[in-house]
């Protein structure tokens, strides 16, 4: 896939950023179940506080990858994807395709593809 | 909420920027609520607790920063470590540049004013720095003092050592000399007589061979020569340690050469000296309470207060007096006190006025520059805002702008410095000269790092001060105003200038100030050259000699004959004179000259001080001093007694009421019971020490009578209309009778005068350029801000024209707004260089500080180049074509 000037400007992911936006590719979460879900998918690996968490969210946010929406609850905001976002994540999973792609082989000792 | 989240909260709310704590803390409070409820046990509580806070720092830090870059901008990430990338600013600083070469007239005129503010200013301040600033390079320089009052006698050095407070102290005198090189012409030299102390406290170290020591004073024949004579003189000679040269007829041996780092302390020596020698305790001059020869300087011992050590020296004074009644006395019969006052104060005293003088109007100049620079970016902020506006509607931050603009105003500041630093550089090179002959510590004046360091800082902290910050305020916070441009846009370029507006009365204020001032100083010089000698100067030539060994007292009068014969044989010489110097000679007679008292029985006890002039006969007749009474004294064989004299007639006027009454009086000269003096003459006065020093109160006695041997003279030629080479024919004619005379100088009078008043002449022109380039610039900003502001209102002159109104009219306006700014700056300024005049005090002359002929003129001068700057927006804003600006929009 040709990825614009102005995604490939945003790559690669930092992976906490990476995370976030899986997660929340499944549908809309209020921070502490982002925090949660990170967790459990990461095992434990990248682990989030809710002032960073918060600070990223806004980031991602104001970079247009993310938008509050309406939640069953209130009192707490919940943020969902935006098609920005997810052309985002699409174009870093698809740049972490061909360097396994490329990865792979070579450590199975054959040439490179 | 749980306590721990309560806490969390509370923190954030205070540490996080206002905006973001309002909004997201109690976000970020109830997430840790929530984790903290789903933690299973006590101990995955406190993980999460302690995680939490942990990272509150961190998150906080990082917070604040993205909000002093403007919040996240495309473009300015951070990358997993969390760093700026660099490859932004690259881009920044082309994307600045590029903009800044589209506006070419604008660059350059913001670098050009920045680069002449700057280089004036860091020219002005490597010379304060240089002269005023550095300490001396000597060391334990700040305990360094000199001993006031000129020269002391024997007596009061042989005492020095008594003082406990004074660490170390030595006595300076320096004369010329005429050293005999083996083959070649007698070379006139400077030499120093020194106590040993001299070269530790001065810092002297030998390059070859050894200093003189306490132990040398037996040997008064041992000399050490500096560097640059070593050098010049004997081509480096490796082998000079030991040889024998002679000097003034004596032979001396050299036992050392100094390193070429040591600097004479140029207050006490001069600028420039050959060789040094040590003080010879047994000669008679010593013994002399009333020989006045040697300088000192000492060093205050550690911690002693410089009044401490001038009590001591006040005890040491009253000692003295009790043993020699007259030695420290003055005329009123006070001892007179010769305090200790720091060397470097006393080395810079005369320049200091000078330069901080001109380091204000420097800092005037340069304030004025930055106001233009002001007015050039208002411009240009102005006209960009919409570009601003449709950038910020595109999402980027305010924080991103004004990183463009900072990168705009830095290469400008940057390019300010260089050009700046050229001109400094360029003006250094060019002032060299001047700058050493005519300041203390002249020979040093280089640029060197702390410059560099002080015209960079200057410029950039101009280009953002008087840049940056005006062009912020054209950055709206609406982004719907900038964009429309019309609309609530008016008010914002009413306020725009207004600012303009008031940094021109600033500028006309400051001219006005600096005009004035120079009007002043010209005035002074003005005043100074058109006073009236009272000596004739054209067509007269001056020759100072100074004999290699000292004639006999019948000798001195016989060859000094001699060598005026052989230059009246000279063709176009109409007579020759001779004195023990010439008018003009020295220049300020604060420390040179003859003084004495004069004792009119019967009239005065103390007449007032007079300056004595050993001359020839025919000394008035050569140099056109007319007679105003009686005649000059008779050539005779045998000394006269009392020994006749003429007197200056404003002295005899002051003291017999007319010139006639002075004849035939007798007099003392030196005390009551000083030499005997008769009257025969009286002479008109004149300004034998400079133009500006007020009428000398002069006498003049025969030279060839003089009770001590004299070594010096100078010549005085009336050849009115010769050519070229006639001081090569004069200098030929000494040669004849006297060929191994040195004669350095043999110049015309005029040369002298001329020279007497080039530091005046100088100064006022320097603030004569700097008022009238001032002055240009506030044309130029009147110029730019009435134009513009004529613009901005096409429209409605467009509605006004198109209704009727005269075009004369509307010219007449704009010319009376811009005339009412100058007129308010004036005022402004007016007041100031009113108030400010005191600071002149010391360098007028004839002319008062609060001169009402310059305030006049320069008043004139301003109001008369704002009309002609207003003149053409003027015409613009009557030539404006209705259809044109109403159809525009």
């Amino acid at each position: 896939m040709t990825v614009d000037d102005d995604t490939a400007r945003h790559l690669p992911l930092a992976p906490r950023d990476l995370l976030i936006l899986s997660v929340l590719a499944q549908g809309p979460l209020h921070g502490y179940g982002i925090i949660k879900e990170v967790e459990t998918r990461s095992r434990s690996g990248v682990l989030l506080d809710p002032a960073n968490l918060y600070r990223v969210l806004r980031r991602m946010r104001e970079l247009g990858w993310i938008r509050e929406a309406e939640g069953e609850d209130s009192r707490r905001r919940t943020h969902a994807i935006t098609p920005r976002g997810k052309e985002i994540l699409a174009a870093e999973l698809a740049r972490l395709e061909r360097l396994l792609a490329q990865a792979r082989p070579a450590l199975a000792g054959g040439e490179g593809g | 909420m749980r306590f721990p989240a309560r806490v969390y909260r509370g923190l954030l709310r205070l540490l996080l920027p206002p905006a973001v704590g309002r909004r997201d803390a109690g976000e970020m409070a109830r997430t840790l609520h929530d984790l903290l409820e789903d933690a299973g046990d006590r101990g995955a509580r406190i993980r999460v607790a302690f995680r939490a806070f942990r990272r509150l720092p961190g998150a906080v830090v990082s917070e604040w920063v993205e909000q002093f870059r403007g919040g996240a901008v495309p473009g300015v990430r951070q990358n997993r470590t969390g760093r700026w990338e660099m490859g932004e600013w690259i881009r920044r600083t082309r994307q600045g540049l590029r903009s800044l070469g589209r506006s070419p007239a604008f660059t350059w005129s913001s670098i050009l004013l920045v680069g002449l503010g700057v280089g004036a200013a860091t020219t002005v301040f490597t010379v304060v720095d240089h002269v005023l600033l550095r300490p001396l390079p000597y060391p334990e320089e700040d305990r360094l003092v000199y001993m006031t009052n000129g020269s002391h006698p024997g007596p009061v050095l042989r005492e020095m050592e008594t003082l406990e407070r004074v660490e170390m102290w030595t006595a300076v005198m320096d004369q010329d000399g005429n050293l005999e090189p083996d083959g070649g012409d007698p070379l006139r030299i400077r030499q120093a007589e020194v106590t040993p102390d001299f070269f530790p406290m001065f810092g002297a170290r030998p390059a070859l061979g050894r200093l003189l020591v306490e132990s040398d004073q037996e040997d008064p024949s041992l000399t050490v020569l500096t560097h640059d004579a070593w050098v010049s003189i004997w081509g480096a000679d490796p082998e000079m340690v030991g040889r024998t040269i002679r000097l003034d007829g004596e032979p001396l041996q050299v036992v050392g050469v100094l390193d070429a780092s040591f600097v004479p302390p140029e207050t006490l020596v001069g600028r420039t000296i050959h060789l040094l020698r040590l003080v010879d305790w047994g000669h008679p001059y010593l013994e002399e309470p009333n020989i006045h020869r040697h300088s000192v300087v000492a060093r205050l011992a550690p911690g002693v207060s410089l009044e401490a050590a001038n009590q001591e020296l006040a005890r040491m004074g009253d000692r003295l007096d009790a043993i020699h009644p007259d030695m420290l006395r003055s005329r009123e019969g006070e001892i007179q006190r010769t305090p200790f006052e720091p060397l470097r104060e006393y080395t810079v005293a005369d320049a200091s006025r000078g330069l901080n003088l001109l380091l204000g109007a420097v800092g005037l100049l340069l304030l004025v520059a930055c106001a233009n620079v002001a007015h050039l970016f208002l411009a240009r902020g102005l006209t960009r805002r919409r570009e601003m506006a449709v950038r910020q509607a595109m999402g980027a931050r305010v924080g991103s702008l004004l990183a463009q603009l900072s990168v705009e105003s830095l290469a400008v500041g940057v390019g300010g410095a260089a050009l700046g630093l050229l001109l400094a550089w360029g003006a250094l090179s060019g002032f060299t000269p001047w700058i050493q002959s005519t300041l203390p510590r002249g020979m040093a004046v280089t640029l060197d790092w702390r410059v560099l360091l002080f015209a960079t800082g200057l410029a950039v902290g101009t280009a953002f001060l008087f840049g940056l910050v005006p062009a912020l305020r054209t950055l709206g916070r609406d982004v719907n105003q900038g964009l429309r441009g019309g609309g609530r846009g008016v008010t914002q370029h009413r306020g725009v200038h207004l600012v303009r507006s008031g940094l021109v009365a600033g500028e006309v204020a400051l001219s006005l100030i600096l005009v004035t001032m120079s009007g002043i100083l010209m005035r002074s010089f003005l005043e100074m050259t058109s006073q009236d000698p009272g000596v004739r100067v054209a067509g007269t030539w001056v020759i100072p000699v100074d004999f290699p060994t000292e004639p006999e007292t019948g000798e001195y009068a016989r060859v000094m004959g001699e060598i005026q014969d052989a230059l009246r044989t000279v063709p176009g010489v109409r007579d020759v004179t001779f004195g023990m110097e010439a008018p003009f000679e020295w220049v300020g007679g604060s420390s040179c000259c003859w003084r004495t008292s004069f004792w009119v029985p019967g009239v005065t006890d103390e007449g007032p001080p007079m300056r004595v002039h050993a001359v020839e006969p025919g000394f008035l007749d050569t140099y056109g001093i007319p007679l105003v009474a009686g005649s000059v004294w008779p050539r005779s064989e045998t000394p006269p007694s009392p020994l006749p004299v003429v007197m200056s007639e404003g002295v005899a006027l002051e003291l017999f009421g007319a010139p006639e009454a002075a004849l035939g009086r007798e007099a003392r000269m030196g005390g009551g019971d000083g030499t005997a003096l008769r009257i025969v003459g009286v002479a008109a006065d004149t300004r034998y020490y400079g133009l500006d020093q007020g009428v000398d109160q002069a006498l003049y006695l025969p030279v060839e009578y003089l009770p001590f041997p004299l070594d010096i003279g100078t010549f005085g030629i009336h050849a009115p209309g010769v050519g070229d080479g006639f001081a090569q024919q004069l200098r030929e004619a000494v040669w004849q009778v006297q060929p191994t005379l040195p004669l350095p100088t043999v110049v015309p009078l005029a040369s002298w005068l001329r020279e007497s008043s080039a530091s005046r002449r100088f100064a006022a022109l320097l603030l004569v350029g700097f008022g009238a380039v001032a002055l240009l610039l506030a044309a130029g900003g009147l110029y730019g801000t009435l134009l513009y502001a004529v613009h901005q209102r096409r429209k409605e002159l467009g509605i006004r024209i198109a209704l009727g109104a005269g075009r004369s009219r509307i010219e007449s306006e704009v010319v009376r707004k811009g005339v009412a700014l100058a007129v308010l700056g004036a005022v402004v300024g007016g007041g100031a260089a009113w108030g400010l005049g005191r600071l002149l005090e010391s360098l007028v002359f004839g002319v008062g500080t609060q001169d009402p002929l310059s305030l006049g003129v320069a008043v004139a001068l301003l109001l008369s180049t704002a009309a002609l700057a207003s003149w053409f927006p003027a015409r613009r804003a009557s030539r404006t074509d209705p259809l044109e600006t109403l159809s525009a929009e």
